[in-house]
């Protein structure tokens, strides 16, 4: 009985793999909002060093790891592939749960796969400070312990009403040098508008963005970085599907089924684009992206409103495109615009090749949970969302008697949340529809506020 | 009146969703809140019918487009 399936650091992945070499149609171009063109490498250049926007575009599928990445990377990496016995047990499943243990590197989450990388490419183009926003923490509690591992300043521009309640993840930020100021802050012309008129703004990811751009853009040898959602994010993440591959093969399993949590994408991304790889190619396998539903971004699509027939003359719609076997032709036309979803794990929905599937905030929180009690380890509350996925896929192994593997990305501890799982196990969540009295009484409360324009 | 948001790994109230962005709503707003409200009718009882499609009739943009946009803003002012 194997609990860890370990791999030797020899058999690190020496390259990553890029899905865009293998994608039957290309992906769109990205478009400038001004004039409607492809957006070009220069007006990236701003804000991104050459080599990365250079991998943005790339469609090799194999892109080399320098050895100065490698040898970072092994700071924490392979990471374990654990048999999840004890889960299995507890719901009494025939199926074998397998999952990736990213929670294991030093900021606690798969999201140093891609800042170790990031911020050496930014080294070698002689960038000397970067600029990042962070809403849950995770990303700038990573890429500060990758600008300390070379060096770099970094400034980290993250959403007041997270600040405030997350202390932890500026100290952790700051014991490895960042710098982490709430936003809106009063450092940039962005932040100074709102901050003046308010000082307590709760702040917003928009306004973040735009702090760490603007500083980016007006600052000396200052570029910036973002954790989710660009193409080489997804590229540098797929360290983790490799060493799954590598460590399945070990024990001669390969899996049925390959699930992931998928907020903008890259945990997704990492663990199962080596394995869309083999579905492109052939291969029986099951590949499911589960997410809240709250914010549910492929399950119900972008929320838009769109004419309901082509001659244009009924009002406008609301329409939820995906998941209802009907994509509205703006979506078709215009590109993939999940909103905060990678453009790649949004094709590949389009595609076919990919499932998504939502859960319920006290669905997800049990599951994190359940997982606590028979594993230990306790999850972040995004990585929840595909725990509530394996275990209702292990449920449908067990009533249809079938000896499935699944795979999991494990894509990050839950230390730093705990506040959440508190306001879970004391009962603050809800999933229950309002009552009507409640709804008014909502209403009323909203009066001493300003009201939306 | 809470709910978990995904984009900040956190618990937010619902006066937050609907007033993030300078007094108007998070553009998931609708999204998040469809199965436990009619949040539609609430946010046009709020920004009047006009002002609702208008504000949630567009498209919205890739973090791409967004990055782009931001960078031609503050390169046009320079």
């Amino acid at each position: 009985m194997e609990k860890k399936i370990l791999l030797n650091e020899r058999d690190i992945p020496r390259a990553w793999y890029n899905i865009q070499a293998d994608l039957q149609t290309p992906l769109p171009p990205p478009l400038n909002p001004e004039t409607g063109e492809p957006i070009t490498p220069d007006m990236l250049s701003q804000i991104f060093p050459m080599n990365i926007i250079e991998q943005e575009a790339s469609v090799e599928r194999w892109i080399d790891i320098p050895d100065e990445i490698i040898e970072k990377l092994l700071i924490w990496r392979p990471t374990p592939l654990c048999r999840a016995y004890g889960l299995e047990r507890h719901l009494g499943t025939p199926a074998k749960i397998y999952y990736k243990n990213e929670g294991v590197s030093p900021p606690g989450s798969h999201k140093p796969n891609t800042a170790v990388a990031q911020v050496y490419y930014n080294k070698i183009s002689g960038t000397k400070r970067l600029t990042t926003e962070t809403g849950a923490g995770q990303w700038g509690s990573a890429l500060s312990f990758a600008c300390n591992l070379f060096g770099l300043e970094l400034k980290v521009y993250m959403v007041r009403v997270s600040y405030n309640q997350k202390p932890y993840r500026k100290i952790m930020m700051e014991t490895w040098g960042g710098k982490c100021v709430p936003s809106p802050s009063p450092d940039t012309n962005t932040g100074k508008g709102f901050y003046e008129k308010n000082p307590e703004h709760p702040g917003s990811l928009g306004i973040a963005i735009s702090e760490a751009i603007e500083d980016a853009v007006t600052s000396k040898d200052t570029k910036y970085s973002l954790g989710s959602v660009l193409n080489h994010v997804m590229l540098h993440q797929t360290v983790i599907g490799l060493e799954a591959e590598k460590q399945l093969a070990s024990v001669n399993e390969y899996p049925d089924v390959v699930i992931g949590c998928a907020g903008g994408g890259s945990n997704f991304a990492g663990l199962s684009f080596p394995f869309i790889r083999d579905k492109i190619y052939g291969k029986n396998i099951k590949i499911i992206a589960s997410e809240p539903t709250s914010c549910p971004t492929l399950t119900k699509g972008p929320y838009i409103y769109d004419f309901a027939d082509t001659a244009k003359m009924t009002p406008l719609l609301p329409m939820h495109s995906i998941g209802h076997g009907f994509v509205p032709a703006p979506i078709h036309a215009g590109g993939l615009r999940y909103h905060g979803m990678s453009p790649i794990v949004s094709k590949l929905l389009i595609d076919g090749l990919i499932e998504a599937r939502a859960y319920t905030q006290l669905e997800t929180f049990s599951a994190g949970i359940l997982f606590a009690r028979t594993e230990g380890f306790i999850p972040a509350p995004e990585t929840t969302h595909a725990i509530a996925c394996v275990i209702e896929e292990a449920k449908r192994a067990k009533e249809e008697g079938k000896e499935k593997t699944i795979l999991m990305n494990w894509s990050g501890h839950g230390i730093i949340d705990l506040p959440s799982y508190d306001a879970f196990l004391s009962g603050m969540l809800g999933d229950y529809v309002l009552p009507d009295e409640e709804i008014a009484r909502l209403v009323k409360d909203l009066e001493k506020y300003p009201k939306p324009r | 009146m809470n709910i978990y948001c995904s984009q900040l790994g956190m618990i937010v109230e619902f006066y937050y969703c609907i007033s993030m962005h300078e007094g108007l709503p998070c553009l998931s707003t609708p999204r998040c809140w469809a199965n436990r409200m009619d949040i539609e009718g609430y946010l046009k009882g709020l920004m009047g019918e006009e002002g609702f499609f208008n504000y949630f009739a567009s498209l919205p943009k890739t973090r791409l487009e967004r990055i782009v946009e931001l960078v031609n803003n503050l390169v046009e002012k320079d």
